[in-house]
């Protein structure tokens, strides 16, 4: 079976903990609370931008931690001639639009007054 | 072989809310139609090399192309015929294990599609379904252009359909996927967030991605977008830790089924050796004269003689009401890697709903009964007895959903039956053999009754008079 999950040694990897931790109370301090319930899709899209420096740090520390290039090898790599006029086809995130992973401290702070 | 009940034509009633496209019927085959606004995207995922390489990892549903003249409307792009599912089943049908997989199998769907210029603009639970014991996506039309900068839209839909989902059931209690029937969209993170213990605040993908997105949400709902949102970007690399921390979270997640309810459920362990012996010999002789292409076994337990008509190459939906049974019986498939044997969580007495818009989007367990052959074993003695149903009704229900029937008779003299009454008053004259068989022959054929040794228990093989 080519499926990774059944065989995936999750193992290993490094306690977040701490840095999940403060990041949270950073976010939270300040936080208030509505009545009423619009559009919770909003939140959700504003939360991923707050913690893209989290998940972004995180990514490259996985990466360090297990040495490995790409988390997934669930399916090859797109071919090398592929005509994709997106911007994917890049696996190595360290070639992502520079400046692109926020600096989570600053960012975090900022969005929490 | 017995009519199905799946249409032969029309639109497939759960595929309206997608603008891309539109799955029908046509003679009885399953086309999906690929509309001119989504042409880019579906060339895209079919030339770059992501539908090979998901296709060879077993983690999409494969098609092939058809001919444009079985459009439905005119903005047809092209016209694709999915390799048919031997059966359409939900999320509130399955256990805490296949949730589980159809999550990871999405996250590794999203991971992969990132790598080919792609993004899943769907992380819907509906759009997985088992083939073999693994979940698939069947929604070819789920993938859009990844723009880089911006955060995955389906992110709350993923925590909505599985993420709070398998929390509730790992962290609550089991019987919470049932939500899951009430909320067609997934279960609503704030309620999600109200109903997991305190001590989920201290798991951190827990409280990041359920906790803190209903603080978030509820924060926003009224404010507008924040000014976050057009000056702030999520990088590719963000998307990617994002996906691998909800796959670690995922991963981790446990549902710990109780020592006692291994031993507690088997309820064939009541019997002698040599009875349960004897009980096997007969249901294999008994399924071995029906023609079926599909066998449902009701009151499924873990899976005993699910097993013996999966063996024999007949596709068996292993249903039972206890989540608990479902999961150990999952976990032997996946473990034995049982191709034709698919378990999942059913009340009987309280059968899954059609549900969705106009009651449609998701279909009742009566739109989809197209077996061929029914096993009720060791069953008709809760339904009657336990939930106080009719023999008559059961009958009739019977008729009403297969063509063979292999049941089984418990008499009040079973200890399983006796102990049903200890704490209740004896309601039920006519529940005895003659009353069985006069209502069974009302609706059924009896072509074989057999008595299982030393025990009052008779099996009976039955064949439908109703006429499909």
């Amino acid at each position: 079976m080519k499926r990774l999950f059944f065989r995936r040694q999750m193992s290993g990897e490094p306690s977040t903990f701490l840095v999940v931790a403060s990041a949270v109370l950073i976010c939270t301090i300040g936080a208030d609370y509505a009545q009423a319930y619009l559009d919770p899709g909003v939140g959700s899209y504003a939360l991923q931008l707050i913690l893209a420096g989290l998940f972004a740090s995180l990514f490259f520390v996985k990466r360090i931690w297990n040495g490995i290039s790409v988390f997934f090898r669930a399916v090859p790599n797109p071919r090398p001639d592929s005509t994709d006029s997106a911007a994917g086809g890049d696996p190595d995130p360290s070639k992502s639009r520079a400046g692109s992973a926020p600096d989570s401290d600053n960012e975090e702070k900022s969005d929490s007054k | 072989m017995r009519k199905s009940r799946i249409p032969s034509d029309g639109i497939v009633s759960g595929s309206f809310r997608d603008p891309s496209g539109v799955v029908f019927y046509r003679d009885g085959v399953i086309y999906r139609q690929v509309n001119r606004a989504y042409g880019e995207c579906y060339d895209h995922l079919m030339n770059s090399g992501l539908y090979d390489g998901l296709i060879e990892t077993g983690l999409m549903v494969p098609h092939t192309e058809a001919s444009l003249d079985l459009a439905v409307s005119p903005e047809a792009y092209k016209v694709i015929r999915p390799e048919r599912l031997s059966f359409t089943s939900y999320p509130y049908e399955w256990c805490f294990s296949e949730l589980k997989a159809a999550a990871l199998t999405t996250l590794e769907i999203q991971e992969s599609a990132l790598r080919f210029g792609m993004s899943l603009k769907d992380a819907s639970a509906y759009n997985m379904q088992f083939i073999s014991v693994v979940p698939v996506l069947i929604d070819t039309l789920s993938f859009q252009f990844y723009e880089e900068g911006k955060p995955w839209v389906a992110y709350r839909q993923f925590c909505q359909h599985f993420l709070g989902p398998l929390a509730l059931i790992a962290y609550t209690d089991a019987r919470l996927s049932q939500l899951l029937k009430v909320h067609i969209d997934g279960i609503p993170i704030d309620l999600a967030s109200a109903l997991l213990p305190l001590r989920t605040r201290i798991i951190p993908s827990l409280y990041l991605n359920i906790h803190m997105h209903a603080r978030m949400q509820k924060r926003y709902s009224t404010k507008g977008a924040p000014a976050i949102i057009p000056e702030r970007k999520m990088s590719r690399a963000a998307m990617q830790g994002l996906i691998s921390s909800l796959y670690s979270a995922v991963a981790r997640m446990e549902w710990k089924v109780g020592a006692a309810a291994w031993s507690g459920y088997e309820e064939e362990n009541s019997y002698a050796p040599e009875a349960m012996d004897q009980k096997e010999r007969i249901v294999s002789e008994f399924l071995d004269q029906t023609h079926s292409n599909m066998v449902w076994d009701l009151g499924a337990n873990t899976g005993r003689f699910s097993r013996i008509s999966a063996a024999k190459g007949f596709f068996t939906v292993a249903w039972d009401a206890e989540p608990e049974c479902v999961e150990i019986n999952y976990r032997k498939a996946l473990e034995n890697n049982e191709p034709d044997l698919l378990p999942l969580v059913l009340d009987l007495s309280n059968p899954t709903p059609g549900v969705g818009w106009e009651g449609k989007e998701r279909m009742s367990l009566a739109e989809r009964s197209d077996a061929d052959t029914v096993m009720a074993l060791a069953l008709v003695h809760h339904l009657a007895i336990s939930d106080n149903m009719p023999l008559d009704r059961l009958a009739r229900f019977f008729s009403g959903i297969c063509r063979w029937l292999l049941i089984e008779f418990v008499p009040k003299s079973d200890p399983m039956v006796v102990h049903l009454l200890s704490t209740r008053e004896d309601i039920f004259p006519n529940y005895d053999v003659e009353g069985f068989e006069k209502a069974f022959r009302r609706h059924f054929t009896v072509t074989e009754r057999r008595k299982l040794a030393g025990s009052e228990r008779i099996l009976y093989l039955m064949e439908s008079r109703r006429i499909d």
